[in-house]
């Protein structure tokens, strides 16, 4: 037992090694289609290096015997201030291993010189039918975006769109998102199609993570610390006041109330694709006028494969209820 | 040659007569009618009174007449601009039919030179120097009708698809900011319309409880109301119902 503990207390993070990045190391190559070699060097080995070291130091500095996943630290460190360097190591290790698990190599690259002419250029039009027969990946997964997104040009432009749209350092993700709330448990027409998990989109600013069942009924929380401390405020001033407040009684509650309890009801988001739309990755090969020719590449290499791996399965998906 | 009789060309007349040397020497009076050209044309002309074929029925009455009547002149038509028909005019209000909403978009009207469109360069539909509209789908048109030689239709479609990638981009954009400034701890002022729900909000919650007593009245009359169904009196039916016996009861 005592063995057990000394040995946790040691264990350490490292970066992942993906076979693919490990050869491009060995051979100094080019990731095709996405980066230069000495980018590529610079953005995954270095500062996964800085980040796991420093995060390995920050768990020694802390006296932390780190859980087994990332995961489960993040959840260990995310609603605690005090070890926020702790969180925002684990988070930008486990998004930074995220995003170059799901990218492979593309045929055609080249890094062009590109000017300020670039943010004026109209944007390339595409042909629905064409984006979608071009679009060879799993059926099944191919099948699910169009269901959630109406066609793939659709969920292109939104993907792409999101990740241009973040400034400063950012992550957008694709998720699946279950619906098993409490409204279709009890709908008569739940069968195949109402139990099945919607994808969707969303962006992270900094290090954020995605799963949400961390932060449940954080809004919500967070307003009634206000409330109370209001009240406090309250008290203290003459008591004509308290009594008028006492009067104030709202039987309805706001839409944002509602909005706040049920938000993350019983709800555990799964990532399927990050982008990374950090400047850091465009800056040093596209230049600052780069973002959505970067972006474009980036389209380009993304691994479906991975993606497939990391749908939940379908057994999963579905689930019945039992009215005995 | 011909009798003269009108005054007012005489000098231009003597002029020509000059240069084609059928006058070899300038009247004298030449330079001085020259300097002062008659102003009114002083000759008398015969009038023709009584009917004539070669005339106009409907001027015949005034011919006899003696005096002049003033006519009234409508100055509005004078000055009134000529209607200026352009096909980018069309291209605009088929473009705005088919987006009423791209109306409800604030648009500066203030121009520091006047000439601010011809710094655009329409090859491309975003500009420099002024915000996507309707007006760059238009503009852009005309530019790929001319440039790329499109007939319109393809023309339209292609600037008004760019148009919409662009919307799209630029609408994810504002809403992303806003998220992204939300995270890094920005606070941003009720708008309108949430000042509006919270104002309405207040006379909802009243509402909620003066309901909440209705309804317990209600439910309290109806039980009792059901026992004296044998006394003949008919249960009350709606909230409304027992709202009305509430209040005007007192006065019968």
């Amino acid at each position: 037992m005592s063995l057990r503990l000394i040995f946790k207390r040691y264990q350490s993070y490292s970066l992942s090694k993906f076979s693919n990045l490990e050869e491009l190391k060995l051979n100094t190559s080019d990731f095709k289609g996405l980066f230069k070699y000495s980018t590529l060097n610079e953005l995954y080995f270095q500062r996964g290096e800085k980040i796991v070291n420093e995060l390995n130091l920050q768990l020694i500095e802390n006296k932390i015997s780190p859980p087994s996943s990332l995961n489960e630290l993040i959840k260990l460190t995310i609603n605690k201030p005090e070890l926020i360097k702790i969180y925002n190591n684990a988070t930008s290790l486990q998004n930074l291993n995220f995003f170059f698990e799901n990218l492979k190599e593309s045929s055609d690259y080249s890094f062009p010189v590109i000017d300020s002419n670039e943010i004026l250029k109209s944007p390339i039009l595409e042909d629905l039918e064409e984006v979608n027969n071009n679009f060879n990946i799993d059926k099944d997964l191919k099948d699910w975006i169009i269901s959630s997104f109406g066609s793939i040009l659709q969920f292109k432009s939104l993907l792409l769109n999101s990740a241009h749209s973040i400034n400063g350092n950012g992550i957008t993700w694709l998720i699946s998102q279950p619906r098993n709330d409490e409204s279709l448990k009890f709908s008569s027409f739940s069968s195949n199609f109402g139990n099945k998990d919607k994808l969707s989109i969303v962006n992270t600013y900094n290090n954020g993570t995605i799963d949400d069942s961390l932060r449940s009924n954080q809004l919500y929380k967070n307003q009634k610390q206000k409330e109370l401390k209001e009240n406090l405020k309250l008290e203290k001033e003459p008591e004509q006041q308290e009594v008028v407040e006492e009067e104030f009684n709202p039987i309805l509650g706001t839409i944002e109330e509602a909005e706040f309890q049920n938000l993350f009801n019983e709800k555990s988001i799964i990532p399927l694709l990050a982008i990374d739309a950090s400047p850091r990755n465009y800056l040093k090969d596209y230049g600052v006028f780069g973002n959505q020719r970067y972006l474009d590449n980036v389209w380009k290499c993304i691994n479906w494969d991975i993606v497939k791996q990391r749908t939940p399965k379908k057994d999963s998906q579905n689930f019945s209820f039992d009215y005995e | 040659m011909k009798i003269q009789n009108h005054t007012q060309k005489i000098i231009e007349r003597t002029s020509s007569f000059l240069k084609s040397g059928v006058i070899k020497q300038k009247p004298a009076w030449y330079d001085v009618v020259a300097a002062h050209p008659p102003s009114t044309d002083l000759t008398k002309n015969a009038k023709i009174l009584g009917y004539s074929n070669y005339q106009d029925p409907l001027e015949t009455k005034r011919s006899n007449q003696t005096r002049v009547k003033s006519k009234k002149i409508d100055s509005s038509k004078i000055h009134a601009i000529p209607k200026i028909k352009l096909f980018e005019d069309q291209l605009r209000n088929y473009f705005y039919a088919k987006h009423p909403w791209e109306f409800s978009r604030p648009k500066i009207l203030v121009e520091n030179e006047g000439n601010e469109t011809n710094k655009c360069d329409w090859s491309h539909l975003l500009q420099l120097n002024k915000p996507l509209d309707g007006e760059s789908v238009v503009q852009r048109t005309l530019w790929l009708i001319k440039n790329e030689k499109l007939s319109l239709n393809e023309a339209y479609d292609k600037s008004r698809f760019e148009f919409y990638n662009i919307r799209m981009r630029e609408e994810l954009q504002s809403l992303n900011a806003k998220e992204e400034g939300m995270m890094y701890g920005s606070l941003f002022a009720e708008d309108n319309l949430s000042k509006g729900v919270a104002l309405e909000q207040e006379f909802v919650d009243d509402w909620a409880k003066l309901a909440s007593e209705q309804t317990q009245i209600f439910q309290t009359t109806r039980s009792t109301n059901k026992f004296s169904d044998s006394e003949g009196n008919e249960p009350s039916k709606s909230l409304f119902e027992s709202n009305n016996d509430i209040e005007y009861g007192d006065k019968n």
